[in-house]
């Protein structure tokens, strides 16, 4: 899931990255209005972090400019306002969540996945495909009712996740590396291919029934409920 | 103290209405009494003097029916007297002619010749003889005057010839004076008088002189004296001596003299004699003064004198009478009087109280009205509350009175509110900034302690938390010296310091800064320049200028620090390069938390409290502020000081 967090606070970014990639979120930065503008337009991103007081232009505004521009990304403001007023007036400007500094990671990433889960239309936590079942609050997954034998690493999950919130349809390599993947990041799109192996190896390796499909030339896909 | 208003109001109004009323009422009622008591005193007078003209009426009626009693009696005792004596004397002058006849003649001869020579002799001769005054009362007085009481009429009559008569009622007293002392001239005259005839017998009397007329023809000389007015009834008008000086009576005169001794209006008080001198008591009859002996003149004719008098009561109970009539005219004139002003101050009384009455309710509306705006703004101010500062005057305005004190609460009020939303902007901005590095203190926290890390991580995050923390304590102190500064306990320590060389310090300490983000910096001065002020404070001022030059500087940009004195002032300006800022920027520049621009520098350590503490300093230090800029072209900052040398 790729995540764009625009904070001009150096540290505090800095911290919610690490805290964020540790949970399989790919982050990127912009410290100021202006590029995280740019970047919100020219990259997709799952949810968008927004801090209100920004250097160059202010998080409202930039708020305010893509709900009109048809940006529809889901947007989580992030700001040391915590007064009523400024909730409302975030929220009524096109913001679907709002967190108050100080916060604890943990929450954050609760709710960032709660916006993902709106995203993809999804209200249950847990994604059941055939015997797969997809704990998203717990991160954790099981394969015929019992935990997999060995444990997901958070990208794994992560690709595990995009696959299954697009299952039944095929997601290309450049689409899983978009949002596994921050800008920051040096590998290449043929990092996908290792981790599908590794997924692979750890869900369908000792089962009947293959749920990581690959259609060649296209990508990959997580099959569905009819097939 | 006044207390109300309104209650003061009231009673200043009520006060003067009293006053003006008061006034009104004693103008208005010493006016009517004025001419009402005016009024009185003709009325009085008016009454005086029909009094007096009635007492006087009644007097000349008494003296009229006296002088006609007295002619009466005068011709009733001519009457009655004993004539035919006299007609025997008359007889003897005869002898004259028979002496020749008569045996005695010769005798008698010398006694007539005396006769008719006029001589006291011969006078003496005939009063001897002549006939004796009778008088029969009881038949005379009813027909005299009917129903007079013969107790309160007295009369005397004397002749020439001696005899006399005196009524009965005379009994123990007697007329004073001198009956006799008319003018001889005058046959017939009369006077009147008031006398005491005996004490406590105050009469008023006439004196009549008629001539004996039955006596006549008698003697000739006599009839030779008599100056052809002999044939005159008595009664009527007497003749005008032409030596005669008193007043004809019953004549009309200039000036009625009531009678001595009785004024009609105050008995036995002062009397005024016909020639105007005071005399002390009633005088009683005014007689001529007695002739002396020597002076005797023979009467060319005998004559009756006449005094006649009647007791003054009833004259004086008719007196009381009319006095008590006019007393009681004058009482009820008095009366009506004092009721006439009692009812005219009374109706004042009424209209002043109506008055009154009407102008306290009258005084308590308009006060009310008056006030009504008062009770407005009271009401509008007791609306004002700090979540609204407005006054709700609504759309009703204001009277021109109140128009100063509305314009200075609400300017009151305006700066309240704006010190109240400072207050609070301060809050919510102290509790934003120390937010934003607390958060990323926790958050680094969180992430270390969220799973066993390498040294070189856990370093990493550390030290991430050690400039979180660094920075809040850096907004805590900058808020502390606003606090400080605000609470006035910032002292200025005062000591001559080299401005050139402080500027030259600041820019070294800077310069590292400066050069790495590629700008650079210069400092412009002419030796040293010794001011007095607090070095830190300055210090202080001139490493936030020149942090704000760096931070809001353009790439490869300058920074141009000038030294020196213009205008009589230390000035050090600080230029930069940057991005300058426009007009509306540059008038809050100075504000608590007013940042041009949200940036932070990479520490994030810009509060926007670094031009506030500035401009706190420089204004302790007494000193001047400004900045000059222009959008794009970089900003310049201007710190005046007081130049010690010109001082």
């Amino acid at each position: 899931m790729r995540i764009l967090l625009i904070e001009d606070h150096r540290v505090l970014a800095r911290s919610v990255r690490q805290g964020l990639e540790e949970e399989g979120f790919a982050v990127d930065i912009a410290a100021d209005g202006e590029e995280g503008d740019y970047k919100a337009r020219t990259a997709e991103y799952d949810v968008i972090i927004l801090d209100l007081m920004l250097p160059k232009i202010d998080g409202l505004t930039l708020l305010q400019n893509w709900r009109r521009d048809g940006i529809t990304t889901h947007v989580l403001v992030l700001t040391a306002r915590s007064g009523v007023e400024d909730r409302v007036k975030g929220l009524d400007l096109g913001a679907d969540d709002y967190m108050a500094k100080p916060f604890e990671v943990k929450e954050l990433v609760a709710r960032l996945r709660a916006l993902i889960r709106r995203t993809h239309q999804i209200k249950d936590p847990v994604l059941r495909i055939h015997d797969l079942e997809i704990d998203t609050a717990s991160r954790t997954v099981k394969r015929g009712g019992k935990p997999l034998v060995k444990a997901l690493t958070p990208k794994e999950y992560a690709l595990l996740e995009f696959l299954a919130f697009h299952r039944g349809k095929v997601v290309t390599r450049s689409m899983i590396w978009e949002h596994l993947y921050d800008d920051q990041d040096e590998n290449t799109s043929n990092v996908v291919d290792v981790y599908i192996r590794y997924l692979r190896n750890k869900i369908d390796k000792g089962f009947d029934l293959p749920l990581i499909l690959t259609r060649w030339g296209e990508g990959y896909m997580l099959r569905g409920d009819e097939a | 103290v006044i207390r109300s208003i309104r209650f003061s109001l009231v009673v200043y109004f009520l006060l003067l209405l009293t006053l003006a009323l008061g006034a009104a009422f004693g103008l208005v009622y010493s006016l009517a009494r004025q001419t009402v008591t005016d009024k009185l005193d003709n009325e009085r007078k008016r009454i005086d003097a029909q009094f007096t003209e009635k007492a006087h009426e009644e007097e000349r009626r008494l003296d009229e029916k006296l002088l006609v009693q007295a002619q009466a009696l005068a011709g009733l005792v001519q009457v009655q007297t004993d004539w035919p004596r006299l007609t025997g004397l008359r007889l003897q002058a005869l002898g004259v002619l028979s002496v020749g006849a008569t045996p005695q003649a010769p005798l008698l001869m010398p006694l007539w010749l005396a006769e008719s020579v006029r001589g006291r002799t011969s006078w003496e001769l005939s009063r001897s003889v002549l006939a004796e005054l009778r008088f029969n009362e009881t038949e005379v007085l009813p027909r005299l005057s009917p129903g007079l009481s013969a107790d309160s009429f007295f009369f005397q009559i004397d002749s020439d010839w001696g005899s006399s008569y005196r009524s009965e009622s005379l009994v123990t007293s007697s007329f004073p004076g001198n009956p006799r002392s008319f003018a001889p001239t005058a046959a017939i005259a009369h006077r009147f008088s008031t006398v005491e005839l005996e004490p406590n017998l105050e009469v008023r009397s006439v004196q009549l002189k008629v001539p004996a007329t039955r006596m006549l023809p008698f003697g000739l000389g006599w009839g030779r004296s008599h100056r052809g007015n002999d044939g005159r009834a008595p009664g009527t008008d007497s003749p005008r001596s032409p030596g005669s000086r008193r007043p004809e009576p019953g004549a009309p005169s200039d000036e009625p003299t009531p009678p001595a001794g009785s004024r009609p209006t105050e008995p036995g008080a002062d009397v005024r004699g016909p020639d105007g001198s005071r005399a002390g008591r009633p005088e009683g009859p005014r007689f001529p003064a007695p002739r002396s002996p020597g002076e005797f003149e023979l009467p060319m004719r005998p004559s009756l004198y006449i005094q006649c008098a009647v007791g003054l009561d009833e004259y004086r109970n008719t007196l009381a009478k009319y006095r008590e009539a006019r007393d009681k005219e004058s009482h009820d004139l008095e009366a009506r009087t004092a009721a006439g002003l009692a009812n005219l101050r009374n109706r004042l009384l009424l209209t002043s109280t109506l008055t009154f009455a009407a102008a306290v309710l009258g005084t308590l509306l308009l006060v009310r009205r008056g006030l009504a705006p008062l009770a407005s703004l009271g009401h509008a101010v007791s609306k004002v509350s700090p979540r609204d500062f407005r006054l709700p005057l609504g759309d009703s305005p204001m009277p021109r009175e109140l128009g100063p004190i509305v314009a200075r609460l609400n300017g009151t009020l305006g700066l309240l509110k704006r010190a109240f939303e400072r207050e609070k902007q301060a809050t919510a901005d102290i509790s934003h900034e120390l937010r934003t590095p607390l958060a990323a203190m926790l958050t680094t926290l969180e992430i270390a302690l969220r799973k066993p890390r390498r040294p070189e991580e856990y370093r990493e995050l550390l030290e991430d938390c050690r400039l979180s923390a660094q920075q809040m304590n850096q907004i805590v102190e900058r808020l502390l010296t606003l606090a400080r500064l605000d609470a006035g306990v910032d002292l200025l320590r005062a000591q001559t310091v080299d401005l050139a060389e402080l500027a030259d310090q600041c820019a070294a300490v800077v310069r590292p800064l400066a050069e790495a983000r590629g700008l650079r910096l210069r400092v412009q001065r002419n030796g040293a320049l010794p001011v007095a002020t607090d070095p830190d404070k300055m210090r202080e001022v001139l490493m936030n200028l020149l942090h704000n030059a760096i931070q809001y500087n353009r790439p490869e940009g300058s920074i141009e620090v000038q030294v020196g004195r213009q205008d009589g002032q230390v000035e050090v300006a600080v230029r930069d390069t940057g991005i300058g800022m426009p007009a509306e920027v540059r008038g809050r520049i100075f504000e608590r938390f007013y940042r041009a621009d949200q940036a932070r520098n990479e520490d994030g350590m810009h509060a926007g409290l670094g031009l506030a503490i500035v401009k706190e300093y420089v204004d302790l230090m007494g000193g001047r502020i400004v900045v000059d800029s222009a959008e794009g072209q970089g900003s310049t900052f201007r710190v005046s000081l007081p130049d010690p040398g010109k001082a």
